[in-house]
């Protein structure tokens, strides 16, 4: 994957002439990138969907948080911007605030049951 | 491109309220603090944020603390925040809820023996969070201000820590959160890639390292692609991180079906924990709601399915949380769907700020009177909707201890007459019966949405409203006609009573003196401004009156949010 931001349309013609899928020179194309970032974010939803362990739960949404990085840092090294890297180190600082107080709070739940089984957390209904 | 400080009291809300944050903790340092001690945090606290309301009231109108030029240009810290009249006007109303909320909770945490200094730390951190949202000018600053509010909630959902419900309120509160921000970010990741990528074939304006995710760059990109054979406006990688980007802010406003942890978030928390999350989480969402709707504006292609997508969602949100209230016997879960159900109406607001088939002076006019009717709209709210919170902590027992159910109100009109007609007010006013504020925010609301064509959905919030009526008006006859269960001799009172006289009082001025407050709006015959001419005038126009900032909130929304015209 070659940063092509200061060739243009030539070199975007280029590279997907061929085939977005297809490597060109070798290089992994953006796609295959993008593709990946879409499974694990896929799986994410679904394991937070499907799972009962909170702690896996939460597991599941920084894989969310991790495809969302792949995606960012994958798209600043075709465009050639700074950006996605840093966005993506805003994520993790926010994702790392998360589970301090994540984990906080399912500590003190599992203190006053004993269990922290989401099936089990509904007093609240309706 | 130099990056300088100059001009930045117009963010001086945010930093206020940040600061404040940081002083309240550090105040309450010791942890045997006695209640005396507690309380002069509150007082802090309420002095700090009627400074940052002053200083966002300064910025927004007249007080010439800002270059004359309010848009992209005039902004800060690399374009990502923007210091206009737009979130000067939501920090207002933020500031107002989080006053209301702290002045609720001092006595009522004492007396459930949660009064730690933290709370009030969090209550302001999450108000600074919100606020950051409303001046954002970039995707990743919005995400910032939203997990600056989100994660200073998940801790404040669970504060009464001995209490299993406000347990389960945080786990889900925080879970789900957490599942909703991974959908904002994902939906930023796609939109930095198709921005940047749509901007490497054409000629355009946007500076060579600028933000990818900056509004200003989006609305560039947007407008300078029309034209090409891939526009970005319909790059299927845009068009699904702008719907990932809806999931996420969806969550935050409780919007239908993204609705589901708030009913019991907000019965699990404690009240005065709900109080502020029901209007301050909202206010946040919906700052960032309108900026990215309002750069998708100009380009028609990139409206259309957005359009339609928020069509459905408002008209889901009014009619399940009207639908869901009536059945409803806990009055936190009651206000918690009628709170989904305002949710819908402000969207719709939300929603007229794109008008259909109108175009250029129409148009900005349209936009504009959809504006003013939102912020209206959630000035009107944050007083009825905190003030029925208000009232719940207001009558509970002396140890803390909440009626929870709403026949446990039954015959409180004869025990507390004052009581009753305060409850009466803040119902009215949420049911949208006219002596009260609450009839005006939504006449303004449907107005603007059948001046920007959309009347069937004008017309199914009508429909949905006819059915609000029936829950609010059961809290008033049960409160009037029926015999007594409970004795409330013996109220909580204190700064709760405060807060619902301050917010009833504010109902009821709102509603006897609205409409010369917002004839500039709505007057047709008037030149509305342009998107260009807005930029120039922004900070002189709109006197305000004294002390009723909710005045001058309509007009002012004119000349919100400076978007680039195509």
């Amino acid at each position: 994957m070659e940063p092509m931001n200061p060739a243009g349309e030539a070199a975007l013609q280029a590279a997907t002439a061929v085939h977005p899928l297809i490597p060109v020179n070798g290089q992994v194309p953006l796609a295959w990138y993008l593709i990946l970032a879409t499974i694990l974010f896929t799986v994410g939803v679904v394991g937070v969907l499907v799972k009962r362990n909170p702690i896996v739960i939460f597991m599941s949404v920084e894989l969310m948080l991790n495809a969302v990085n792949l995606c960012l840092i994958a798209f600043g090294r075709y465009l050639g911007n700074i950006g996605g890297q840093m966005i993506s180190i805003f994520v993790m600082a926010v994702a790392a605030a998360e589970v301090a107080v994540g984990l906080g709070i399912l500590i003190s739940i599992f203190r006053s049951r004993e269990s922290i089984n989401v099936d089990e957390v509904n007093l609240m209904q309706g | 491109m130099k990056e300088t400080l100059e001009g930045i009291s117009a963010l001086a809300a945010p930093i206020i309220v940040m600061v404040l944050g940081m002083v309240v903790l550090l105040m309450d340092l010791n942890a045997e603090s006695t209640r005396a001690q507690r309380q002069r945090l509150v007082w802090i606290s309420l002095l700090g944020l009627a400074g940052a309301f002053v200083m966002a009231m300064a910025a927004g109108f007249g007080i010439k603390t800002l270059p004359s030029d309010v848009r992209p240009e005039a902004s800060y810290f690399g374009g990502g925040m923007v210091g206009d009249r737009f979130g000067a006007l939501f920090s207002m109303v933020l500031c107002i809820i989080a006053a209301l909320s702290l002045l609720m909770s001092d006595r009522y945490l004492e007396e459930k023996g949660l009064n730690q200094g933290e709370y009030y730390a969090l209550i302001l951190f999450s108000t600074a969070g919100s606020m950051m949202m409303a001046y954002a000018y970039d995707l990743v600053n919005v995400f910032i201000g939203l997990e600056i509010l989100s994660v200073a909630l998940y801790i404040l959902s669970g504060f009464a820590r001995r209490e299993l419900r406000s347990e389960e309120s945080a786990v889900k509160y925080f879970l789900l959160g957490a599942f909703a921000s991974g959908f904002l970010m994902f939906g930023t990741a796609l939109v930095y890639g198709a921005v940047g990528t749509s901007l490497l074939t054409v000629q355009t304006e946007v500076e060579k390292n600028a933000s990818l995710t900056n509004f200003y760059t989006i609305a560039m990109a947007l407008r300078d692609t029309a034209s090409t054979a891939t526009p970005l406006a319909s790059s299927p990688i845009f068009v699904a991180g702008i719907a990932l980007l809806i999931v996420g802010l969806g969550f935050k406003a409780a919007i239908v079906p993204f609705h589901s942890y708030a009913p019991d978030v907000y019965e699990g928390a404690p009240t005065s924990v709900t109080a502020f999350m029901s209007a301050g989480a909202k206010a946040g969402a919906f700052a960032a709601f309108l900026r990215v709707y309002q750069i998708l504006l100009p380009s028609e292609a990139a409206t259309g399915p957005y359009r339609s997508v928020l069509w459905g969602l408002a008209a889901a949100t009014m009619i399940v949380g009207n639908v869901l209230a009536v059945r409803q016997v806990n009055i936190k879960r009651m206000l918690a769907y009628s709170s989904i159900a305002h949710a819908g109406y402000i969207l719709l607001g939300v929603l007229a700020t794109g008008a259909v088939g109108l175009r250029g002076n129409e148009m900005d006019e349209a936009r504009s009177v959809a504006q003013g009717a939102v912020l209206y709209y959630l000035f009107v709210y944050t007083f009825m909707n905190l003030g029925a919170f208000a009232m719940v902590i207001w009558l509970s027992r002396r140890n803390g201890r909440e009626f929870l159910n709403i026949q446990d109100y039954a015959g409180l009109a004869r025990q507390q007459p004052g009581a009753a007609a305060v409850m009466a007010v803040f119902m009215l006013s949420l049911a949208g019966i006219p002596p009260a504020a609450g009839f005006f925010g939504k006449l303004y609301l449907f107005l603007s949405a059948v001046n920007s064509g959309y009347t069937g959905l004008a017309v199914l919030g009508l429909l949905t409203s006819v059915i609000g009526v029936y829950y609010y008006l059961n809290i008033i006859v049960t409160m009037y006609f029926r015999p007594a269960v409970n004795d409330f001799s013996e109220t909580l009172g204190g700064g709760a009573k405060t807060a619902a006289l301050i917010a009833a009082a504010a109902t009821l001025l709102l509603g006897v003196i609205p409409v010369p407050a917002f004839s500039p709006a709505f007057s047709r015959g008037e030149a509305a401004p342009t998107a260009s001419s807005t930029r120039s005038t922004s900070g002189t126009a709109a006197p305000t009156g004294p002390g009723a900032p909710g005045n001058s909130a309509a007009p002012a929304a004119m000349d919100a949010l400076p978007v680039p015209a195509p």
